[in-house]
């Protein structure tokens, strides 16, 4: 991808939380972005504010379809892929090993990591041509272990981390960067406080619950700013790490 | 009592090490073994006469799994611990060729059925205050061209091991890289998926095996059964190689 191109990505889980504020960054600063959700609102409301920049996959990446179709959406619409931010995920089944539902577990994986190497199978070959960028979203639960009861997410997440380093390995034009977004208001953490309280650890609940009820809680926005710059500029000497969004490594992309 | 320990992966390489030195003196343990192939199980249970029950099947199967931890109880009445060996390493190939079919079925054998068989047996490791040694690889964090499905499974795996023991405060969990052995996985790897492997990768493995360099599994074995037996609040939860300074005195 030469400089003045206008960058082609995907972000899925684009309708809310970090993924539509992802998508409306990269929009502002002129990308065209493939948005995939399983609801559509958020979506169609992105491509009425953006018109000609963004097209959308509505479906769920558990099905593996979905994420192939956004790939050729991108070539169909936009005539190439340049990036691809790995956003969607799932928390649930929260619960300790002792009591999971091991069906729900295996779903987990499906959108959290399978999804993503299947989606990955499709975009290589235009991302190797573009010189792209791939930043998947991995959290703290990857190898923090006080996220008693997290061991699905979190051990989706420490796979993710691995996918990132075997990618960025294998693919020497493929920039890829595993990023933790930390907590952030998302319809996720509300999921957590209101759902999933009585499977934690309760100080852990309780702390997500008191920094959203105090408004401590951080913003998409940060997180959004780093990864959206990553996805469009990320260095190949950072390529195949790990870091939070707010680690020194990435501060030069704390900025828009 | 004699301890009672599952032992999956037993019919050949490091789990039939890790079977032979807790069946033989001074441990003499009551074991369950599970694998695909019989012989090697049936050979066990021969020699080592009222020690043995075992459990023929693949452990991608949910099934499996629970048959394992049921056949302890029913057979020896309670259960020690479990050494998670089992595992595959196919399909060794780049994202870029990634059969997702494979990859689901790595972790099947690698990952879930873990999950599967620590639901059926926590609580019988609750009452004996048991241990759990997942075997891992240095895979878990290093990024071997290839490698994705095998390795993110042991990374997966060691998570597990930290979850497991931040869930359970009476259960002792450890993922144990056992280094690399002369073993039928590493005869794989040799010959099977050169091709698949970047050169200098194939290289080393060939190299390791020609200069003598492969440990025989007894050795990385030895810590896993001392570990079984009475690993320690020191290393609970923690993903170590066997050589780690930390396990010492897990290795006399």
């Amino acid at each position: 991808m030469t400089a003045g191109d206008v960058p082609v990505v995907i972000v899925t889980g684009a309708s809310r939380g970090l993924g539509y504020t992802i998508a409306e960054k990269l929009l502002t600063a002129s990308a065209k972005v493939v948005a995939v959700a399983r609801s559509e609102a958020g979506m169609a409301k992105l491509a009425e504010q953006y018109p000609g920049q963004v097209e959308y996959v509505t479906g769920d990446l558990g099905d593996y379809d979905t994420g192939v179709k956004a790939v050729q959406t991108a070539i169909n619409k936009f005539g190439s892929l340049s990036g691809i931010v790995f956003n969607a995920a799932i928390i649930s089944p929260v619960s300790t090993i002792a009591t999971t539902d091991i069906e729900a577990f295996k779903k987990l994986f499906d959108v959290n990591f399978f999804s993503i190497i299947t989606t990955l199978k499709a975009a290589i070959p235009y991302l190797r041509e573009s010189k792209g960028k791939v930043v998947l979203v991995s959290s703290e639960a990857s190898f923090e272990s006080h996220f008693y009861g997290w061991e699905a997410y979190g051990s989706s997440k420490a796979c993710v981390n691995h996918l990132a380093a075997t990618l960025a390995g294998e693919e020497p034009d493929i920039f890829a960067i595993s990023v933790d977004p930390g907590v952030m208001d998302s319809a996720m953490q509300q999921e957590i406080r209101e759902q999933h309280g009585s499977q934690m650890k309760s100080e852990h609940h309780e702390y997500l619950v008191k920094v959203k009820e105090d408004g401590t809680i951080p913003s998409t926005e940060p997180p959004a700013t780093v990864i959206s710059n990553l996805v469009v500029k990320g260095p190949m000497e950072l390529s195949g790490t790990y870091y939070a969004f707010n680690s020194p490594a990435l501060s030069p992309y704390l900025t828009a | 009592m004699a301890p009672v320990i599952i032992v999956t992966g037993a019919s050949r390489g490091l789990g039939a090490a890790i079977a032979r030195q807790l069946l033989s003196a001074p441990i003499a343990a009551n074991v369950v073994l599970v694998a695909r192939t019989e012989s090697g199980l049936k050979s066990f249970a021969d020699e080592f006469p009222n020690q043995v029950a075992y459990l023929t099947g693949d452990l991608s199967t949910e099934k499996v799994n629970e048959d394992a931890v049921k056949l302890a109880i029913a057979k020896f009445g309670k259960l020690d611990g479990i050494i998670f060996n089992a595992a595959i390493l196919d399909p060794i190939a780049k994202i870029a060729k990634a059969s997702i079919a494979d990859w689901k079925e790595l972790y099947n054998v690698n990952f879930f059925s873990l999950i599967v068989a620590l639901k059926e047996a926590i609580p019988h490791l609750q009452q004996t205050k048991g241990k759990v040694v997942f075997i891992s690889s240095g895979a878990s964090h290093h990024y071997f061209y290839g490698w994705g499905a095998y390795g993110s499974s042991k990374a997966a795996t060691d998570h597990l091991a930290a979850t497991l023991a931040a869930e359970e405060p009476d259960i002792f969990s450890i993922a144990l890289d056992p280094g690399v052995m002369d073993t039928a996985m590493q005869d794989d790897l040799r010959d099977k998926h050169g091709t698949e492997m970047s050169p200098a990768e194939h290289d080393r493995f060939l190299k390791l095996k020609s200069e003598g360099g492969l440990s025989p599994p007894e050795v990385p074995g030895n810590v896993a059964v001392n570990l079984v037996l009475k690993g320690g609040p020191a290393v609970n939860g923690k993903a170590l190689r066997f050589t780690a300074p930390e396990l010492a005195e897990y290795a006399k």
